[in-house]
């Protein structure tokens, strides 16, 4: 597990170190979060906002 | 088992074209059962049929299950393999994402991974094939839902669904005379609850059927109306109930279909492999969630994990237009087999 903070709240988020960049997770703060690489570490951005589909 | 892109083109197409030409709208299912056996024979995948005209393919014994649905809204239209992609009835909603889960299953088997895949009954009427799934008790870790989502869509969120019969009575009279008149009543109170789809949080309350009158010349004693309700697992259904209720006070109201919103979340075992899987095929995933209703919100309260996902445009689902390209066939089967090899590799650490 990798210890990141969230980039909402500040608070902890434990990712697994084998998370893909473009996982989203969603911390206990109700923020939905990116996982992605930076400078070849994993780290958290803020997420796009769930999206909406038509039908069934 | 891992087969070469090609290979598992011919298997997926093979499926859907077969799957496709014959015409399953629902409680017509059963049409579908010689086709069903040759896959079964084909892909070696144990078959069996229950009461409702759901099939059952692979390992009855699994604690993963794939869900889709054999029959479609009605309308045959004659399968077509136009070369990059197949158009036909039930082709996006829901033979493709089926034939993926079936060929997925089959890959999936090779490996030692055995799951259950139900092509269900009636999911574009009441729901029967799935509602007799739940009451058989069985129960699931992780349950796929095979529904178009646009191919790199998971959807974490269903609406609900609420169906009203009501029954208005008055007396009836000569029309040149009465100064009542019950379709004036009744149209008035319909317009007052009319709500219509706009804001996925906002119920929409949406008339479907009214009947009323008998002749040309008298006022109608009876009327009926019904309303097809959906609402988000942030809204009351019992205020809902009430308003309704409230509305036609003097009326019978009967609630004769009521399925739940359902929400899961992203932080899933089922949703982190799907996302995974659509990762590790170059696609960028994305949680949605949906305004119609599906198995998904039947089959919830059996599965321990749930999320929806299927290859195909959903904006394609109930149209004369339905077409699923190669590309989002092949997407859509290895995104099952990924996905469900991870839950299985994850089950057995």
């Amino acid at each position: 597990m990798v210890l990141l903070k969230c980039p909402v709240c500040g608070g902890d988020v434990q990712v697994d170190d084998n998370a893909l960049p473009g996982e989203v997770i969603e911390h206990e703060c109700g923020a939905l979060l990116e996982v992605y690489m930076k400078d070849g570490k994993l780290a958290l951005r803020v997420a796009e906002q769930i999206g909406e589909d038509w039908g069934e | 088992m891992r087969l070469g892109k090609e290979s598992v083109l011919s298997l997926v197409k093979g499926v859907l074209l077969k799957l496709s030409s014959v015409y399953t709208p629902s409680g017509e299912e059963l049409n579908a059962k010689d086709v069903m056996l040759q896959i079964s024979k084909e892909l070696d995948l144990p078959l069996q049929i229950d009461e409702t005209g759901s099939y059952y393919l692979g390992s009855q014994e699994s604690k993963v299950l794939l869900a889709s649905h054999i029959d479609t809204v009605p309308g045959f239209i004659q399968p077509k393999d136009e070369g990059s992609a197949i158009s036909g009835r039930g082709v996006v909603d829901a033979k493709g994402p089926l034939s993926a889960m079936i060929v997925a299953s089959h890959l999936l088997k090779g490996d030692g991974c055995d799951v259950l895949v139900a092509g269900l009954s009636d999911e574009e009427r009441l729901s029967a094939g799935a509602k007799a799934l739940v009451r058989k008790g069985r129960q699931f870790s992780h349950v796929i839902v095979g529904e178009p989502t646009s191919t790199s869509g998971v959807a974490i969120e269903y609406r609900g669904v609420a169906h009203f019969d009501i029954y208005c009575t008055s007396r009836e009279g000569h029309s040149s005379s009465l100064k009542y008149n019950l379709i004036e009543d009744v149209s008035r109170r319909i317009v007052e609850l009319y709500s219509p789809a706009s804001e996925y949080d906002k119920p929409s309350i949406v008339p479907t059927i009214f009947r009323s009158g008998s002749a040309m010349n008298v006022a109608p004693k009876e009327a009926y109306v019904h309303f097809d309700v959906r609402y988000s697992v942030r809204n009351s259904f019992d205020e809902i109930y009430q308003r309704i209720s409230s509305t036609f006070k003097d009326c019978r109201v009967e609630l004769i279909e009521h399925l739940p919103p359902v929400k899961t979340s992203v932080n899933t075992a089922v949703y982190r492999a799907l996302s995974r899987a659509l990762i590790s095929l170059g696609l960028k995933p994305s949680p949605v969630r949906k305004w119609g209703t599906s198995d998904m919100n039947v089959l919830a309260p059996i599965a321990k994990e749930i999320a929806a996902y299927g290859p195909g445009d959903s904006k394609l689902e109930h149209t004369d237009y339905e077409r699923v390209t190669y590309e989002e066939l092949y997407i859509g089967t290895m995104t099952y087999y990924n996905a469900v090899k991870e839950l299985c590799r994850n089950s057995q650490t």
